[in-house]
């Protein structure tokens, strides 16, 4: 399971939390949202994305919080990098 | 009720509101600049509008075909949901919405997608394409809502339909993101015209009409600057602003708070619209959020409210984001993206309802005779009970209208539990897993079923021995039960390669099987043929595959005798009745000809076998025809489990010119493809590919796999396992010409007696020829010419009449000597001339008219025997009057071949026009 954060335009109300996997909801002050949480897998994040699509969001930036494993297929010679991003 | 057309040949109810062609309505903005576009492209292919929710895509199409005019351009239309990701209905659907055109329009096709094995989709879309085609009228279809499917066998489909559609048709595709179809293809070819966000954002202008024109606003141009900038022209954002905006006063009051909020519009702009609904509407609004279509009675069912459709008829004129389905106010739907929105308060706001609301819906469908919906919202309602009910009443009309997918998938959604009380669930969850070939899975299921039938156990009570009360919804299932449960297990043992118990659940299944089961009976029968044939009884395994096939297609499945074709031919080929086995082949040919531009799955394996049999004849040149033939007509008209077959053919090409690594390649090529189905594997790749070794001198390798697999000269003898012995045998042969050993040779010997007892037993015909043409092999090798030579006379006799030729040339240089001694003796004269002549290898086949011609001008004699079978088999029919093409069409073979034969016996028998050779043929007794 890895942490995500989704970037989204417009500050969201907290009732689509549910609607978008559970992901906790942040309004931000430059008028964006991030929602940030455990995604189960590609499978989920795509899930994800089509919700947020059929809600006519406009996604910003994503990014994974999670270190990347080993056997996983970001190179591993970047995986330093992923925190900082 | 809810309306629906029922096609008479079919159970599936189709929703006559998702072909409705919407029409332009009161409360829309004009788009002329877009509309000029689409005009434009109406020349190309496709028509792509591709945009997130909200930004106007169906009112654009609705505008754009509403100025086409009626007679101009005809326009179906269907606005797709997620159950539209079943192939077989998305394009069930899609030929409805060209009938709407066109009432006879694609009658033909459709038939095909609802026959019970429907041929490969290409060939159904060919069938279609030639039907539109031929009405030769413009039209312009329109798929709307295509972000819903999501089947990659419906993009593939489409984009075989995009790439042969009929110049005079024109697609649109409306859809929330981008199709998986070949955009930068079809952009680079000028064949699509794209309208994407940026495109149809409403401009200032656009804005500012809307607004003031069409919502009777008022705005100053400030404020529709604001409103437009703070929506970046969503249309959705601008309508919900609208509805907040009507009948308030202070509008520049609403316009700066909205343009200085940071939030997302949807969320301050609903929560704006549904605090101005009175709490009755708010509750049905949320309420039947749930729903894909709304109607009067259905939202009655579902929010109990008695004046459901006033509020659905007032939605639509305060533009409340209801569309009208049809044009008598009777189906309506929500705009999707509001719908999505109400749908997450209603999860917030009233959690407890959602389960309630979905099985009143569920109860609504099923009572209008409407299961499909009735199932997916007594899923939704997490009922499961209600859910199995349903879905077991459905289960027989969806498994026979080839839903069967839809059916597995349900039946994966019910929590083991409800499954295990319900025998006739758990039959059918079975049948879902054999389907994936999760064999163990299945069989737990059968088990299941199994013990509440032998607990006799009556629906509704408990039993002491299976514990809680079974469940039966549909006792009409139950008689047919335990004959089902036979059949699985013979299907599945089958497929293990326990023939054994194949067999014998089969005849129980048999046994069990009400009269009127027919698709289950014929499918046990054909299992009983297999494992008939496994067993070497060859002459009944065809009688009960025949059967089987039979039975199946009397249930309205026509093509299944294209794909048992080969399973017929080849047990007439084991019986060594190769003409008989000819003719299945080409009756079949004939059978897939009437259905001219389709392709059925299995044409290609007919051409196939023809070649295998060609190649036998030594016609070897007809015989690669046939296989490229095959080749031509494409993956989908091959069956997957044939593929193997196509490598090993080539192979025995390549032996048969005497290429022998070449060949051994191709059977190398041959295993690597090679997946186990329920048809006996009586030829082993890996013992074929130990004759070429042999042929290459590689002894050690062969004793090597003789050890590998354990074979032995003492071995119990079966006919599963014959093509390995008779290998054994000639590897033995081979030791003895190696190193001397009479051991080896008496080992052959008596082996290979042990094989002729029991193939003379069962009458397998081609065996008997092998197992002579070995034993005269072996008797020659240690000097015993005058048994060789009584062997080699009986293998003449069975061979000569049926035109077995490889047979014998396939064996090499030894079987030459022994025919040449043969002939010598004045054995079998013109057939041993004639077998003789086929050693040449490849020179032969280049060259045959050459040397024919080279014959002529020596003034030597013609022999009937320089000529080929097929030569003799075309003069034969020239002297029947037929003509070139149609011999061509009878022999399927092409003309150009045809002409070629006739050339080549022209110059053998020194004529030079058709009346010449039908009369010097007949003088040499060759007709």
């Amino acid at each position: 399971m890895d942490l995500y954060e989704f970037r989204i335009a417009g500050q969201l109300s907290d009732r689509w939390s549910e609607r978008l996997g559970g992901l906790a909801v942040q309004r931000r002050e430059d008028g964006t949202t991030t929602l940030v949480g455990p995604v189960r897998d590609q499978a989920d994040l795509h899930g994800i994305f089509i919700r947020m699509r059929n809600l006519g969001l406009s996604l910003l930036s994503l990014r994974r919080l999670t270190q990347p494993r080993h056997n996983d297929w970001a190179p591993r010679e970047h995986s330093a990098n992923t925190d900082r991003c | 009720m809810i309306e629906n057309s029922t096609d008479k040949s079919t159970n599936i109810p189709l929703l006559e509101t998702k072909l409705f062609v919407p029409g332009w309505r009161a409360g829309m903005v004009s788009r002329p600049r877009l509309v000029d576009r689409m005009n434009q492209g109406l020349e190309r292919k496709l028509t792509l509008v591709s945009a997130p929710a909200g930004f106007g895509k169906t009112t654009l199409a609705v505008e754009w075909l509403s100025g086409l005019g009626e007679g101009r351009r005809r326009t179906g239309w269907v606005s797709l949901d997620q159950s539209d990701s079943e192939p077989i209905l998305f394009w069930v659907y899609f030929i409805a919405a060209l009938q709407k055109v066109h009432a006879d329009l694609g009658r033909e096709a459709l038939a095909l997608l609802r026959s019970s094995q429907p041929p490969p989709i290409e060939s159904i879309l060919t069938t279609l394409i030639n039907e539109i085609n031929a009405i030769g009228e413009d039209l312009v279809l329109i798929l709307d809502d295509y972000h819903l499917i999501d089947a990659p066998a419906i993009h593939a489909a489409l984009e075989f339909f995009l790439e042969h559609m009929p110049p005079r048709m024109h697609l649109l595709i409306a859809s929330r993101c981008d199709p998986p179809l070949p955009l930068a293809r079809l952009r680079a070819r000028g064949d699509s015209l794209e309208f994407r966000a940026a495109d149809l954002s409403f401009r200032a202008d656009e804005a500012a009409a809307f607004l003031n024109d069409v919502m009777d606003l008022r705005l100053a141009p400030a404020e529709v600057e604001a409103l437009e900038k703070r929506t970046e022209g969503w249309i959705a954002g601008l309508q919900l602003a609208a509805l907040s905006m009507q009948g308030r006063e202070n509008l520049p009051g609403f316009v700066a708070d909205f343009a200085g909020d940071d939030r997302y519009i949807v969320d301050y702009l609903v929560e704006e619209v549904l605090r101005r609904q009175s709490g009755r509407v708010r509750d049905f609004l949320l309420q039947t959020s749930i729903l894909d279509r709304l109607s009067g009675p259905l939202c009655e069912a579902v929010t109990g409210l008695a004046d459901s459709r006033n509020i659905l008829e007032m939605l639509e004129r305060d533009n409340l984001f209801v569309i009208p389905l049809d044009d008598k106010r009777r189906w309506y739907r929500y705009h999707h993206l509001f719908g999505d929105v109400l749908r997450a308060y209603f999860h917030e706001e009233q959690a407890d309802k959602v389960g309630l609301c979905h099985r009143r819906a569920s109860e609504w469908y099923d009572a209008n005779a409407s299961a499909l919906e009735a199932i997916r919202h007594a899923i939704a309602a997490e009922d499961y009970p209600m859910a199995a009910r349903q879905i077991e009443l459905a289960a027989p009309a969806l498994f026979a209208e080839t839903l069967g997918n839809t059916l597995y998938a349900w039946l994966k959604r019910l929590p083991e539990d409800i499954v295990r009380a319900r025998p006739v669930l758990c039959v059918w969850s079975a049948w879902s897993y054999l389907d994936e070939s999760h064999f163990e899975a299945a069989d737990a299921r059968l088990g299941i079923a199994e013990a509440w039938l032998a607990a006799g156990a009556v629906p509704g009570k408990a039993t002491e021995t299976a514990g809680p009360a079974m469940i039966v919804a549909d006792e009409t299932q139950i008689p047919a039960l335990p004959g089902i449960i036979a059949a699985a297990r013979s299907f599945y043992t089958q497929a293990l390669g326990d023939m054994r118990a194949s067999e014998r659940f089969a005849r129980q299944a048999l046994e069990q099987l009400p009269e009127d089961s027919l698709v289950w009976r014929g499918g046990a029968t054909a299992i009983l043929g297999l494992a008939t044939w496994t067993s070497g009884d060859l002459e009944t395994a065809y009688r009960y595959f025949l059967n089987g096939l039979e039975l199946i297609r009397q249930t309205g499945n026509s093509h299944c005798h294209i794909t048992g074709t080969h399973v017929l031919a080849d047990v007439r080929v084991a019986q060594g009745r190769l003409r008989e086995a000819c003719e299945i082949y080409r009756q079949s040919l004939r059978y897939t000809r009437e259905w001219r531009g389709l392709v059925i799955r299995g044409t290609a394996d007919l051409h196939l076998g023809l070649c295998e049999l060609y190649r036998e004849f030594d016609d070897l040149l007809a015989a690669t025809e046939q296989l490229q033939q095959g080749r031509r007509l494409g993956e989908m008209a091959a069956l997957t489990e044939n593929r193997y077959r196509w490598c090993l053919a080539e192979g025995l090409l390549e032996e048969s010119k005497g290429n022998t690594q070449a060949a051994l390649e191709k059977i190398e090529e041959a295993e690597r493809v090679f997946v186990r189905d329920a048809v006996p594997h009586v030829r082993p790749l890996a013992a074929l590919k130990v004759r070429l070794w042999l042929a290459q001198n590689r002894l050690q390798d062969a004793l090597d796999w003789a050890r590998k697999h354990k074979l032995s000269a003492d071995d119990e003898l079966s006919y599963i396992r014959e093509f390995e012995h008779l290998t054994l045998a000639r590897v033995l042969i081979a030791r003895y010409r190696s190193e001397g050993k009479d051991k080896s040779i008496m080992e052959a010997l008596r082996l290979l007696e042990g094989l002729a007892q029991s193939a003379a037993e069962a009458r397998r015909g081609a065996s008997m020829i092998g197992i002579r043409i070995l034993q005269a092999l072996a008797c020659d090798a240690r000097g015993d010419l005058a048994r060789a030579l009584q062997h080699l006379q009986v293998a003449l006799v069975s061979a000569e009449p049926e035109g077995y030729v490889r047979i014998f040339a396939d064996e090499g240089p030894a079987m030459r000597k022994l025919l040449r001694d043969a002939l010598a003796t004045g054995m079998a004269q013109s057939y041993t001339r004639r077998l003789l002549s086929a050693f040449d290898g490849s020179a032969r086949v280049d060259s045959g008219a050459a040397t024919a011609a080279r014959k002529n001008t020596n003034g030597s004699a013609v022999l009937p025997e320089h000529l080929t079978l097929r030569e003799r088999e075309i003069l034969r029919l020239i002297a029947a009057g037929i003509k070139n093409q149609d011999i061509a069409d009878q022999l399927f073979i092409s003309l150009h071949t045809v002409k070629r034969h006739i050339a080549n016996a022209y110059g053998k028998l020194g004529v030079s026009e058709r009346r010449e050779a039908v009369a010097r043929a007949s003088e040499l007794g060759l007709l």
